[in-house]
């Protein structure tokens, strides 16, 4: 309990502390100034324009892949498993790639049509993998899922490869820089559109975790013990799936925050999921901040994708973890 | 495993490790900060044309244009695929792009000369293997655009047209120049690039190359003039820090229809603050000439100082 | 205690997994694994299920913890019919040790067998003290209470199976199924898990039913042994009057000498040769 405390209050100072430090300097005190109004006070815009919604765009991603890489390791029973491993970030990747190549200019609610478009590929690919999974008769191995995954992963990213070919060179640069994912997301509302999947995605996952213990250990052994392992592994696939394909389509892929949050947790919190869920989504909240934070500031102006700072400092760092154990 | 006096190897695991991730992350930030610094641009090949070139294939556009603008366009047997002017060139059969060259079209169309991009290293093999004499361009900044003119004509012994051109071309552009002079400089940005219906990953003209020149020579002041790069992707911060006073947004390929232009106006509502944004001087400009350095260089240049100085 | 009546079960040719490949093994006439079974296992003891590779044996235990349902037929626990009740329902009045446990995360022995507990919990509730008090003891009872903090996965098998068997009793104590408890276990394992259901049934009255491939340890642990071909029961009954060198070579198709053995106190087999 104590050590979740720690995990929810370093996610807090985070997400409180990111938004005061960027390329500009800004003066907390003229933030919060009343007397200037806010179109002219460039600081007030600063923040509550450009680095509140990102800071908050970095925590839920951050969440929302970390949760979900929780999630398909414990109910595909594989420590390599993480939020791509299904398919349904590629399938969030070829939405994007197919909005940005058709130039699609719908908007939903405030959302604009690439992130739109993503949650739909997201979903499309969930289907498929929903499809096989049912398909997959109870006492087959989950191998095959797996299996299934990297296979649909393979065809979607042949087709965004083919979709970037055919494209023009201004539209190959947007869904180059796409697939490295950005945090800006520069207004409000694809981050409330974002937020309605996650939470509700999480709200399901709240039910799970001793169900992912037991499921973890084997799903004959899960069933015996009492747990409807069909519906749990349907409410694990389908949150995990939700979480994901809200992060993709908010922030585009972010590499390794998926894979290697669940992991660190667990080497502070042990393996019980009830720790390791809550703890993994706090810590996975902040770590993407901090990260975005580097991303922004390291180079600045120029900005590089996060994607590069979680790697280059999650990598180092995990391996450490690891081998400091072992 | 031990080492000889003991010492356990695994100790210096940590160490090693954040300076392999701390190497790792200095050589990509240094590959994209430091802009190349290629030399040896626009040379053609060492056996150098001992006649005049008579078929060429051009997978340069801004050659291209600049072919035809010195007269030497029907010696133009073959354009990439992303060749559009002049309107003679879409008669002409294409032979891929910078990426993906099609070498066996290029050599069917038994060219004496090719355009080539310098970053084309398996393509100027294959034709240097054919034994096909090469133009290698390399793009930079807006002075190349002349100095490239001169060294075609050079290449074709086409001297007086292509000094001609290139010539007029310089006085144009000195005609722009000399009309700002002494004026207020407001700071521009020129953006080329951004996710469709939101201010997410803009890209904008940095403070090297063609653009950036053409800002400055049209009488703006590049507001990310001191970001040494050709093209910089900025936030929502940055362009609310930089606050610059007119904002250009490029757009090339299809032409626009006026619906589409006010509504990507509207969308840099999203940042009020911005002076460009609070004053309407947002400008929506759709041409290729913004993107192709050629001869067109003067139509950009002047069609630019009329939004920053009209 | 736990009762199959006239039992059949047969996998459909889309059904995955283990028990698809065994009845592709055994192309009996009616694709049935299990074809009629009637067994009672009665309170307190212990029963063995015997049989050659693709009898049934996995399957009917399978069918007897409700994980299947049968087609025809029905299972009864404590003289309800199994499919009438829930998982959890079932959960807690019978275990079910798989021959196999293998973790993906690093769980203590403690976590492992609190696990045990899950059909005894609700969905947010947290263990109680009672729950671990029940854990502990369950540890004491299979003697692995000195391990509670290691992890799992640095067990050695015979461990690694006495503290999944303390899972089960913390689950359910007094029905427990076993499948092939020691298939994977060398020899001293094999002894000691071994003796450690015949304390369990005698100091505790746990009902034990398990599959085994090893007719000595059948013999020398199980007091009744149900014998299985072509998943129709060949015999039912007390171990000595089952296990005869005639029972042996219907089932098995194998010769074998049969003799009480002193020092061991229980019959032993020795298969000789295969039958003609």
């Amino acid at each position: 309990m104590l050590t979740l405390a720690g995990f929810g209050g370093l996610a807090l100072v985070a997400c409180a502390v990111a938004p005061l430090v960027g390329s500009t300097p800004i003066d907390v005190r003229r933030v919060f100034d009343r007397s200037v109004p806010f179109a002219d006070n460039v600081h007030a815009q600063i923040f509550f324009l450009a680095r509140l919604p990102r800071v908050l765009a970095a925590a839920l991603v951050g969440c929302a892949l970390a949760l979900s890489g929780v999630v398909f390791q414990a109910l595909l029973r594989n420590p390599l498993a993480s939020p791509d491993t299904l398919g349904v970030s590629a399938g969030a990747s070829l939405g994007a790639m197919l909005a940005i190549a058709l130039n699609a200019d719908v908007r939903l609610a405030g959302v604009p049509a690439v992130p739109l478009a993503s949650f739909a590929g997201s979903l499309g690919a969930l289907a498929i993998v929903y499809a096989l999974a049912s398909a997959r008769r109870r006492g087959s191995s989950t191998t095959v899922l797996l299996l299934a995954g990297v296979a649909i992963t393979a065809l979607l990213s042949a087709v965004v490869r083919f979709v970037q070919f055919v494209a023009d060179s201004n539209q190959t640069l947007q869904s180059t820089r796409w697939l490295m994912g950005s945090l800006d997301v520069g207004s409000y509302p694809p981050l409330v559109a974002a937020l309605v999947p996650t939470a509700a995605a999480a709200a399901a996952m709240a039910t799970l975790p001793r169900m992912l213990d037991l499921v973890s250990v084997g799903t004959e052994s899960a069933a015996a013990r009492g747990v409807n392992v069909e519906r749990a592994e349907r409410v694990a696939l389908i949150s995990a799936s939700l979480a994901t394909g809200a992060a993709v389509s908010l922030a585009g892929p972010v590499a390794f925050v998926g894979i290697v949050v669940p992991h660190l947790v667990r080497l502070i919190v042990g393996a019980h999921h009830r720790l390791v869920l809550p703890a993994a989504g706090l810590f996975g909240a902040a770590f993407l901040v901090l990260c975005d934070l580097l991303a922004r500031t390291l180079m600045a102006p120029v900005e590089f994708p996060v994607g590069v700072v979680t790697a280059v400092i999650g990598g180092p760092f995990f391996l450490w973890l690891l081998f400091r154990r072992r | 495993m031990n080492g000889p006096h003991g010492v356990r190897p695994r100790r210096h695991l940590p160490t090693v490790l954040l300076v392999v991730g701390a190497t790792g992350l200095a050589v990509v930030l240094m590959q994209g900060w430091i802009p190349s610094k290629e030399t040896a641009p626009q040379t053609p090949s060492p056996a150098g044309p001992q006649t005049q070139p008579t078929r060429i294939v051009s997978f340069v556009p801004a050659v291209t244009e600049m072919l035809f603008a010195m007269g030497a366009g029907d010696r133009v047997v073959g354009v990439s695929s992303y060749d559009r002017f002049p309107e003679a060139v879409r008669r002409l059969p294409a032979v891929g792009g910078l990426i993906d060259p099609n070498v066996e079209r290029v050599l069917s169309l038994r060219p004496d000369l090719v355009i080539v991009y310098g970053t084309q290293r398996e393509l100027r093999g294959q034709l240097d293997r054919a034994g096909i004499n090469q133009f290698q361009y390399v793009h930079r900044d807006l002075a190349d655009v002349t100095h490239t003119i001169r060294a075609v004509g050079a290449l074709l012994q086409w001297h007086t047209a292509a000094d001609r051109l290139a010539s007029d071309i310089e006085h144009q552009l000195e005609l722009v120049r000399q009309r700002v002079a002494g004026r207020r400089r407001p700071r521009t940005l020129v953006v080329f690039g951004r996710e469709t219906g939101s201010l997410r990953r803009i890209h904008a003209s940095g403070g090297y190359g063609f653009l950036h020149d053409l800002i400055q020579l049209a009488g703006g002041e590049d507001v990310l003039g001191d970001v040494r790069r050709e093209s910089v992707e900025l936030s929502a911060e940055s362009v609310l820090s930089r606050g610059p006073e007119v904002i250009v947004e490029l757009r090339y390929g299809q032409p626009l229809s006026f619906d589409a232009i006010e509504e990507l106006r509207r969308e840099w509502s999203a940042l009020p603050g911005v002076p460009a944004v609070r004053n309407g001087r947002v400008n929506v400009m759709v041409g290729d000439e913004f993107v192709v350095p050629g001869p067109r260089v003067v139509l950009a240049a002047e069609r630019l100082w009329t939004r920053l100085h009209r | 205690m736990l009762q199959a009546l006239d039992v059949s079960f047969a996998y459909s040719r889309t059904d995955g997994g283990a028990g698809a490949s065994a009845a592709a093994a055994v192309p009996g006439k009616t694709g049935r694994v299990v074809d009629g079974v009637s067994l009672r296992v009665e309170r307190g003891l212990i029963v063995g299920l015997l049989g050659p590779n693709g009898s049934g044996k996995t399957t009917l235990i399978r069918l007897l913890a409700g994980l299947l349902t049968p087609q025809t037929g029905e299972v009864r626990l404590k003289d309800q019919p199994i499919a009438r009740m829930t998982r959890r329902e079932i959960a807690r009045r019978l275990a079910l040790v798989p021959q196999d446990t293998q973790t993906t995360f690093d769980y203590t022995v403690l976590d492992m067998v609190l696990m045990g507990r899950y059909p005894h919990l609700r969905t947010f509730a947290l263990e109680s003290p009672d729950d671990v008090a029940i854990a502990r003891e369950a540890l004491a009872a299979t003697g692995t209470d000195t391990l509670e903090y290691r992890y799992f996965s640095t067990l050695s098998g015979g461990e690694r199976q006495r503290v999944v068997i303390a899972g089960a009793l913390a689950q359910a104590s007094d029905l427990m199924l076993l499948d092939e408890p020691t298939a994977s276990l060398d020899l001293a394992y094999q002894i000691e898990i071994a003796g450690l259901l015949r304390r369990l049934s005698r100091e505790r009255g746990t009902t034990i039913v398990l599959s085994t491939h090893d007719l000595n340890l059948a013999a020398g642990t199980c007091d009744r042994i149900a014998l299985l071909k072509h998943g129709c029961l060949l015999a039912d009954g007390p171990t000595a009057e089952t296990m005869t060198p005639s029972m042996i070579a219907q089932a098995y198709g194998v010769t074998a000498d049969v003799r009480f053995h002193d020092q061991a106190g229980h019959l032993t087999v020795t298969p000789l040769a295969r039958c003609h």
